[in-house]
């Protein structure tokens, strides 16, 4: 015990010794304190009072486990949840089985297929859904016409494939990279053993993958489960836990029951979350040895072959008519009315609404910018350092990614509405948001590239001559260069799209993009909607492609 | 350039893990002599890396003292010691070029674009290097990248130079002629050296000393030809090459010839002044490398019996293990081999007695 103490003490000794590091890092704490815990904290406190500010203990969680109407929502919320999970990881696997272990052919174009939803807005699929096969949509139409039936979009069906679509990357990437750590000899073993091609799949290359698929199903969980913009929009009548805190706070404005809501909905995220940690860690047979896996693709049995790729031409279909379709519902004077093409919704949407696209790009760079300089700086010292609190620096840098972004916006409007620091109704507040949700992003990019970063560099940089200001100039900084780029890129794709958290710190006179998109389709301006969608789409785009030509960075920057 | 010396005086480090304190290195004292190479020796985990980054500044002892010269440096940071250390995997900068990395700590103290230019080119002549400056390190081969960290730290005028394995990433061809490389660049400057390894027969190549290490304790100080031939302890006899440990009883001595009772048997050996300071009764352990035993053909005062049990043929050499009278298993080899014993043929073996080494026990 003695020992351990001292050892704390001889821990702070060393850090005084480096002025400039101690307050660095001690800003850092203040800052995570200030903008991660103290947010979080004021939800906590929030949901113990009622509509009119009053302290009333638990009563609204004992309403939301007695009302049969929460009961619904929380059964709802879970069912969609698991199906869609369910469809993505499916989804998911089969991309990447056939990209990484067979013969197929269009293996790149599948790949931008699995990708693309990614890169855009979550609740663009779930518009262009409706543009489809809303009440209005034109196959409901052509179908109404030809066959005299509709097939409506809206309601739980709805709700699960797009969220599947949406989700599907993220069990592609998780999946891919583990599919191509397995040494093909290991299946070629089997095949030798005598086991027949279904029987390999079945004993050897997807056992394998266990891990990874575990991760994949924990980390689509989590992203469906608090999703927002995809159940508001499809829904129809039903609802879900993170549209229900906004319908509370925003709708109704009874914050006790927002707050309640997305305290409740933070208990199995939080779960998830760390379940998938320790999956992580224990993540294994694929890279016993360290070394890149032989991976050898001989050609593929048809019968295995063919049904991939049908399956994965029909979802590449899906994506690319959603995309159309909202690139052209742009264009379109009244969609699935009056199709004639006009520019009407592109000059309402620069005479009106031309703030929000500036905002948009200022404040997501801005924020893209600062989120992955604090995460980098957090994960130096994480990664590079001994000092008391490191635990908790931790926790604090990582807790974002686990938070839903309805209670990270609630969380901002609670806290910084009063005194001492009041920040609702400025653009400070919108960038603070980007910034605080994405460092994780920045956080874990930086400790995966500083851990491939040998030591012995900043060593032999102070062996040199060098004080520590300067190796950190003229040797981290640089070679944190790829991963600063990778997080910036990520960050301001996620942040420009972002419509959760920001929904509840927008106001008239700091609009963004996404939650326009938003409001117009709310309000039935699907044109404006689809314009405005398709400017969005087109920003990400170009500075991906920038970037891409710019630094050669590669699709890694998706790694999670 | 003047050779400074390298002094430990009861340096230990400790470090701390779970609630354990693991002592890496108890109480090291030793003065590096200056101008001269030392090798750090032992098995991995002993502690001599621990020791090596003590000197270097990355590690302060928690106690005892280091002198660099005249000046202690314990709490001197390492970019204030005059310390140069090649790294066991180079740490080339990858993100600059090879000039760029021998230039770096130049850069760091400001000297001007021509001061930079001459040393460079210094180091990387000296170093072999001319024509490399523009490669990055990832199109250099191990040698090159090797050479490169060594011209990095020599530009810096480092009065003591630091080598943590340098020669382990290399194939086996390359670390025979690099390890006759760095000792000919380190004979032509005279900087003092400390060079840690746990390949023996490099330290014996390349060492003016040698202090071999276990459990982070000093087993041995001295010459390479004092290690091999007069190991102070079992440690060190073992950890030196293969050895032979025969118990025996020492019964007769004079100033012609010992008399030994060992293996069953009692030999003669004449007396070259290798077994000063035994009496008669003296239990002594008898440390006998494999080539300093050979075969007689018949029966001699100073022969041991045995009995062939495995025969290897390794090409320049042929390597029995044979079981003595007494059931002791021994190592011999046979330089020249004419013929090849079998499997189970008896034999009489002899031992050289100009390199015996006979260690008391009792």
């Amino acid at each position: 015990m003695n020992a351990i103490i001292a050892g704390r003490v001889q821990e702070i000794k060393k850090l005084l010794r480096e002025p400039v590091v101690f307050f660095i890092l001690l800003f850092c704490f203040i800052l995570l304190i200030n903008f991660v815990a103290y947010p979080l904290y004021s939800v906590f406190r929030e949901s113990l009072r009622n509509e009119v500010g009053e302290f009333v203990g638990l009563k609204n969680y004992l309403y939301f486990i007695s009302s049969p109407y929460f009961r619904k929502v929380l059964y709802d919320t879970f069912l969609i949840t698991t199906l869609a999970t369910l469809g993505a990881l499916l989804t998911g696997t089969i991309f990447a089985f056939g990209i990484t272990r067979t013969d197929m052919p269009l293996k790149s174009f599948f790949m931008v297929m699995a990708i693309l939803p990614m890169i855009t807005p979550p609740f663009v699929n779930a518009f262009s859904f409706i543009l489809l096969l809303g009440r209005h949509g034109i196959i409901n139409i052509f179908l109404q016409n030809t066959l005299g039936f509709k097939f409506i979009i809206y309601g739980k069906h709805g709700v699960i494939i797009s969220q599947m679509i949406t989700t599907f990357p993220l069990g592609f990437l998780i999946t891919s990279a583990a599919f191509s750590g397995i040494d093909t000899s290991m299946e070629d073993s089997a095949y030798d053993l005598g086991a027949k091609d279904l029987r390999v799949l079945r004993t050897i290359t997807f056992p394998l993958i266990t891990p990874a698929l575990m991760a994949a199903a924990l980390l689509i969980y989590m992203t469906n489960l608090s999703a927002f913009g995809a159940p508001a929009l499809l829904g129809g009548g039903l609802s879900v836990l993170a549209v229900e805190a906004v319908m509370q706070t925003l709708g109704v404005m009874d914050w006790g029951m927002g707050t309640t809501i997305s305290i409740i909905l933070l208990v199995p995220s939080f779960l998830l979350f760390y379940l998938q940690n320790s999956y992580k860690k224990r993540r294994s047979y694929v890279t016993v040895t360290g070394k890149p896996a032989h991976v050898e693709i001989r050609s593929t049995p048809l019968k295995i072959k063919l049904p991939i790729v049908i399956f994965c031409s029909i979802i590449s279909v899906v994506i690319i008519t959603l995309y159309v379709t909202v690139f052209l519902g742009g264009f379109a004077r009244v969609w699935g009315v009056d199709n004639s093409f006009t520019l009407d919704h592109y000059r309402l949407i620069f005479a009106n609404a031309f703030k929000s696209i500036r905002n948009s790009i200022w404040m997501a760079s801005l924020g893209a910018v600062s989120a992955t300089l604090l995460g980098l700086v957090i994960s130096y010292f994480m990664v590079r350092r001994r000092f008391p609190g490191k635990k908790v620096m931790d926790f604090l840098g990582t807790l974002p990614y686990a938070v839903p972004g309805t209670m990270m916006g609630l969380g901002f409007v609670v806290a910084f509405n009063r005194p001492p620091l009041i920040l609702t109704g400025t653009a400070i507040i919108i960038i603070l948001d980007y910034t605080f949700r994405r460092m994780p992003f920045g956080f874990r990019t930086g400790v995966a590239t500083l851990k491939q970063i040998d030591i012995s560099l900043e060593e032999v940089s102070a062996d040199l001559g060098a004080p520590w200001p300067y190796t950190f100039r003229r040797v981290i900084l640089p070679l944190l260069k790829p991963a600063f780029i990778a997080g910036v890129t990520f960050a301001f794709i996620r942040a420009i799209t972002e419509l959760t958290s920001t929904i509840f710190l927008v106001t008239p006179r700091w609009r963004v993009m996404a939650v326009d998109i938003y409001n117009f389709v709310e309000a039935g301006s699907l044109g404006a909607a689809a314009a405005m969608s398709s400017l969005l789409m087109f920003i990400v785009v170009t500075l991906i492609m920038i970037l891409y030509k710019a630094s050669g960075a590669t699709m890694s920057i998706f790694r999670l | 350039m003047e050779a400074v010396s390298v002094r430990l005086e009861n340096v230990t480090k400790y470090f701390q893990e779970k609630d354990n304190r693991v002592v890496a290195v108890e109480k090291f004292s030793f003065d590096f002599p200056p101008g001269k190479l030392t090798t750090l020796l032992g098995p991995s985990g002993c502690g001599k890396t621990t020791t090596l980054r003590c000197i270097a500044g990355f590690y302060e002892p928690d106690e005892g003292v280091i002198f660099i010269g005249n000046q202690k440096v314990n709490k001197i940071p390492p970019y204030n010691r005059p310390t140069g250390t090649v790294f066991q995997n180079y740490a080339l900068f990858p993100h600059m070029n090879v000039f760029e990395n021998v230039a770096y700590s130049l850069r760091v103290r400001k000297l001007s674009g021509k001061e930079i230019r001459d040393k460079v080119a210094w180091g990387l002549k000296l170093l072999k290097l001319r024509g490399m400056e523009n490669r990055n390190p990832d199109q250099l081969s191990g040698g090159q990248q090797q050479r490169v960290a060594i011209a990095r730290v020599l530009v810096n005028d480092c009065k003591v130079l630091l080598l943590d394995e340098p020669l382990s990433n290399l194939d086996a061809k390359l670390r025979v002629y690099m390890r006759e490389e760095i000792k000919a660049l380190q004979e032509r400057l005279g900087v003092t050296t400390i060079y840690v390894t746990h390949d023996q027969e490099e330290a014996m190549s390349i060492s003016d000393f040698m202090v071999v290490m276990n459990e982070g304790r000093i087993e041995q100080i001295g010459n390479p030809m004092e290690i091999y031939k007069y190991p102070e302890t079992d440690f060190v006899a073992e950890f030196i090459g293969l050895t032979n440990n025969l118990e025996g009883e020492v019964t007769g001595v004079s100033e012609e010839y010992l008399k030994l009772r060992t293996a069953g048997r009692e030999i003669i050996l004449p007396n070259k002044n290798n077994f000063l300071g035994l009496s008669p009764g003296d239990a002594v352990n008898a440390v006998i490398r494999p080539e300093m035993f050979k075969f007689s053909r018949e029966e001699t005062p100073k022969s041991l019996h045995g009995e062939v049990k495995k025969v290897f043929f390794l090409g320049s050499l042929a390597r029995y293990e044979i079981t003595l009278e007494g059931g002791k298993d021994i190592t011999l080899d046979d330089p020249n081999p004419k013929s090849i014993k079998d499997r189970g043929d008896t034999v009489w073996i002899e031992i050289d007695p100009e390199s015996l080494y006979l260690r008391k026990t009792g």
